[in-house]
């Protein structure tokens, strides 16, 4: 185990480090496709974390889910919108007034969490081995079409009801 | 765990050069059985019947002067087909080439695989699902109308096709009960799963080529009316990686239909070995693909649309609901 888990920590700390750049790369860069694209990277530095905590669904459906259909759309659509135009945000003091007032309290509030309660790590029902016995998918599968049958089917509902009122809103603007 | 790494090292670059290869000889293979199919000779001055053809053709791209359009966003257009042809290669890391045992050499079992992950082919579709801004921000970062119009058309195909691509698979897995490629190989010993789950397989192949960007699916880089499409300002080597990764994402959505639904390594009668019979099944689907395209004019891109979204996507929810059924029925 010794030379895997040092492996892991190199590993999680390379993606880590990317995953901070990108974060800042969403607001930082000036055009706005460079602003997309690092959100992309930014999603693929989670999904890759997930694969670090041996979540090789989560690790897929992130990618698939995430990076292949939302973002591509974003992308798409700045790309549609201002091909060219570099978009210089005035950046008043009203922004950074904002911006440092909820970094400094969302911070603090991390920082209170991880100092006053020890992260418990005691093993629950999904230990490594179990998911190993049962595989990744199966876990999740099970999982969700048992214990969780209600919430994935109103989740499924209003995702069903959101593409509706898409397609209603679309057709009644070309008529 | 260092025998790992470097057998896993050694695999990588076994399947870089294997694939780097097939690309080459693909190239030739199609305009060779192009020419027979339209009554010509195809290429054969170069080497015997044509063999050293690919490398002139790459010579030739290597040494040509690279050239760009002045407006161009400098770095998306170096790191757009970069990134089409690392998704390319990436996604051959799950495809199991023989089995079901392993290979023995100097004492060590080396599977015959890079990785049987349980995730198994959705690493496949995740694959997909980031190769497509590859092509999308070629044609973004060229600052070309053509090249904007070739990219979009382009995503949306590939995003549209994704879901039946996906879905068509979803009865294989339905059947052999498992993600995992080498598991649903294993699973076809006795009946290749294209003979039971044939709606499926036509439902594949057909999503297949329009993934690939594949004639009679290449709207994306209809010459008549987009020059190129999304690589129409790239040229030289840089084309060559556009190229090199439409070749070997055909290779790659042949070598998932022969595991998925031909039986992967396993052949009648036990002849020849089992990397053989998996050669042998993947170019009889390469050259179907190389048929349909001296044979089918394009599509009309609202037909395109039409036929995924109308007709593509249905009939593979209902082959999926079809076969959850009927297995439930036997298994009860």
């Amino acid at each position: 185990m010794g030379g895997l888990g040092a492996a892991m920590v190199i590993l999680f700390a390379f993606v880590a480090a990317s995953m901070l750049v990108s974060a800042v790369g969403v607001v930082a860069f000036r055009r706005p496709i460079y602003n997309a694209l690092a959100l992309v990277a930014n999603m693929l530095g989670l999904a890759v974390l997930f694969l670090l905590l041996n979540a090789q669904f989560l690790f897929v459906a992130q990618i698939i889910v995430y990076t292949g259909a939302v973002m591509v759309l974003f992308v798409f659509i700045i790309a549609l919108l201002n091909p060219r135009a570099d978009i210089r945000l005035q950046r008043p003091g009203a922004e950074w007034g904002f911006g440092i007032v909820f970094g400094v309290v969302f911070a603090a509030l991390l920082l209170i969490i991880l100092s006053t309660r020890a992260l418990p790590g005691k093993p629950g029902p999904y230990t490594p081995e179990a998911i190993d016995a049962a595989g990744n998918v199966q876990t999740i599968g099970r999982a969700l079409y048992t214990t969780f049958l209600f919430p994935v089917e109103v989740a499924s509902v209003l995702l069903l009801v959101a593409a509706v009122g898409a397609v209603y809103l679309a057709r009644r603007r070309i008529h | 765990m260092t025998e790992v790494v470097v057998v896993t090292l050694i695999k990588t670059a076994i399947i870089l050069f294997a694939l780097l290869t097939a690309f080459a000889y693909l190239t030739l293979f199609e305009r060779v059985v192009q020419a027979r199919l339209q009554a010509r000779l195809g290429p054969n001055r170069v080497g015997p019947f044509g063999l050293l053809q690919p490398a002139a053709d790459g010579v030739k791209l290597l040494f040509k002067e690279t050239s760009g359009p002045a407006t161009r966003d400098r770095f998306l257009y170096l790191a757009a087909p970069v990134l089409s042809l690392a998704v390319a290669f990436t996604a051959f890391t799950i495809v199991p080439v023989s089995g079901p045992t392993d290979l023995v050499v100097l004492g060590h079992r080396i599977s015959w695989y890079v990785t049987n992950t349980n995730v198994g082919v959705l690493f496949y579709f995740a694959l997909t699902s980031l190769g497509v801004y590859g092509i999308f921000l070629a044609g973004y970062a060229s600052n070309s109308k053509y090249s904007l119009l070739g990219g979009l058309r382009s995503s949306a195909q590939m995003i549209s096709y994704e879901m039946s691509l996906g879905l068509s698979l979803v009865p294989v897995f339905i059947v052999a009960g498992s993600f995992r490629l080498v598991d649903i190989v294993n699973a076809q010993r006795t009946w290749w799963f294209a003979l039971p789950l044939l709606p499926a397989f036509i439902i594949y192949m057909i999503a297949g080529i329009a993934e690939t960007n594949r004639a009679p699916f290449d709207l994306p880089e209809a010459d008549t009316e987009l020059v190129a499409g999304y690589h129409t300002e790239y040229g030289g080597m840089k084309f060559a990686l556009f190229f090199m990764a439409e070749y070997i994402n055909m290779v790659i959505v042949s070598s998932i239909a022969t595991v998925m639904f031909l039986g992967g390594w396993w052949g009648p009668f036990g002849i020849l070995p089992g990397p053989w019979w998996f050669l042998l099944k993947v170019v009889a689907v390469l050259f179907v693909y190389v048929w349909l395209r001296a044979t089918l004019p394009r599509l009309r891109y609202d037909r395109l649309m039409q036929l995924g979204w109308k007709s593509l996507l249905p009939l593979s929810l209902a082959m999926m609901m079809a076969t959850a059924v009927v297995v439930v029925a036997v298994q009860r």
